[in-house]
């Protein structure tokens, strides 16, 4: 009898951990590839590679709108409202698919992080974030952008560093519940919406600028983060949200292959004592032909139009 | 049938059942870790991404950026204390070694600018620690970006 209890245990204790074994190995071994499916695993790894015998797991992290488009800001771009998405509910409305709403969550992110990073812009960063609130609800993640994150826009008013920690801090939160409640596809189409945003608002501007060659240096350096954004979303290839976004991201791609990347010197490093900062040294230029420019205003134009008037 | 031989498996199953339930308390455990460490970046301005993940005693793991001329950045690699002395080095495209935190002290940080835009691979490594339970040591690691101008 004894036996047969032992053996009753250890049959119970290898049906409650073989989905465990079963999703950590996951077929992946040693051929550096995912599937796409194995995300919401334990121990799955967000925005990093992970090496070791047992798995190989490869995501990609890109940098934040936020980033983008404090760099546009910084290469002289001047604010243009009318550039941005409609704030208004009806255009909101037209977003029904999940995959819509997602790709205009990162839109309105994006168009969220342009007004706040020019000044005097209070009042719109809060219809921005009106926007992005309404359609985070609708995706189930409404509390990344709660009444709190209004009240400390508002109480942080002309403070842009203060503003752009607080959105950070909301964008952080959708991606994380997005990918709590195991749909890291929505996630990935958040950061899409977000990029495409920002490289529409970046070339648009760039059209709109006299000094426009910083924008236009700007917009040309975004070919390697291009790159990160298709390998996201190559692992959720198979949803049919993804996937047509994809096949754009790939036609944009087609005209970035343009942009020459030429390393002149290698990299050094010099450490300033005072400040503890490094700089890495070490000349890469990026060259943008006027030609691929018009190119690629017109192509991220018709890929994000696409996603504003709720076509996916 | 002899219980000891029966049972051997038996404990073996059970010490590999704790560990899967230790890796799984670990990675619940990584959502409040990460937050945690946001603070730390200040006065640099998080770049909202969450670059986090349960790793194992051995573990590798990397992660590869843009970083953009004109900004300072700031990356922060933080880790259970679980894992032990986790440290990480910086590579350029070129996989030539710009820092290893092992030169620094063991800095949990690293502050720099680039001259010209590029991509960089931040690598992680876990050391590799013989524990005679067999129950392989597990945590959250994070590696955080902030950036400011």
């Amino acid at each position: 009898m004894k036996v047969l209890k032992n053996l009753l245990i250890a049959g119970v204790v290898i049906t409650l951990l073989s989905p465990f074994f079963y999703g950590c190995g996951n077929g992946n071994e040693g051929n550096g590839e995912t599937d796409g499916t194995d995300t919401s695993d334990v121990g799955s790894t967000d925005g990093m590679k992970k090496s070791n015998s047992k798995t190989q797991n490869i995501f990609y992290a890109i940098p934040s709108p936020i980033e983008l488009a404090q760099l546009i800001q910084k290469a002289g771009a001047k604010y243009n409202k009318d550039l941005l998405n409609s704030p208004s509910n009806d255009n909101i409305a037209k977003y029904s698919s999940n995959t819509s709403k997602a790709l205009n969550l990162g839109v309105y992110g994006a168009d969220l992080s342009y007004t706040s990073v020019f000044d005097d812009n209070t009042q719109e960063s809060i219809l921005y974030l009106a926007c992005t609130r309404k359609l985070a609800d609708a995706l189930g993640v409404g509390s990344a952008f709660d009444e709190k994150t209004v009240d400390r826009i508002q109480a942080n008013t002309g403070k842009k560093d203060s503003l752009l920690t607080i959105i950070s801090g909301s964008y952080m939160s959708t991606d994380e519940m997005l990918k709590e409640s195991q749909r890291e596809n929505a996630s990935s189409l958040v950061i899409a919406g977000g990029f495409i945003e920002g490289i529409y608002l970046g070339t648009q501007l760039a059209k709109t600028s006299k000094n426009n060659a910083d924008i236009i240096q700007r917009i040309a350096e975004q070919k390697g983060t291009l790159d990160n954004v298709i390998g996201l979303l190559t692992t959720y290839e198979k949803d049919a949200g993804v996937a047509p976004v994809l096949a754009d991201l790939k036609s944009m791609k087609e005209i970035f292959g343009e942009v020459k990347v030429e390393s002149k010197t290698s990299s050094d490093v010099k450490t300033n004592p005072s400040t503890k900062v490094t700089t890495i040294g070490g000349k890469i230029t990026y060259t943008i032909t006027p030609e691929t420019m018009d190119k690629l205003t017109t192509k991220s134009a018709e890929i994000r139009n696409k996603i504003v008037s709720g076509q996916n | 049938m002899n219980m000891k031989k029966f049972l051997t498996p038996v404990k073996f199953i059970v010490v590999g059942a704790i560990a899967f339930l230790s890796f799984i308390d670990a990675s619940a455990q990584c959502k409040g870790f990460v937050k945690k460490q946001i603070p730390k970046l200040s006065p640099f301005i998080h770049n909202g991404q969450i670059n986090s993940s349960v790793l194992l005693s051995g573990d590798h793991a990397e992660l590869t950026l843009t970083f953009y001329s004109g900004q300072t950045y700031r990356i922060m690699v933080t880790a259970q204390e679980t894992l032990g002395d986790v440290s990480f080095t910086m590579k350029d495209g070129s996989k030539n070694q710009l820092f290893s935190s092992k030169d620094q002290g063991k800095t949990d940080y690293w502050d720099f600018t680039v001259e010209s835009t590029q991509q960089l691979t931040i690598e992680v490594m876990v050391p590799d620690v013989d524990v005679p339970s067999g129950l392989v040591p597990s945590g959250c690691v994070s590696i955080l970006v902030g950036f400011k101008q």
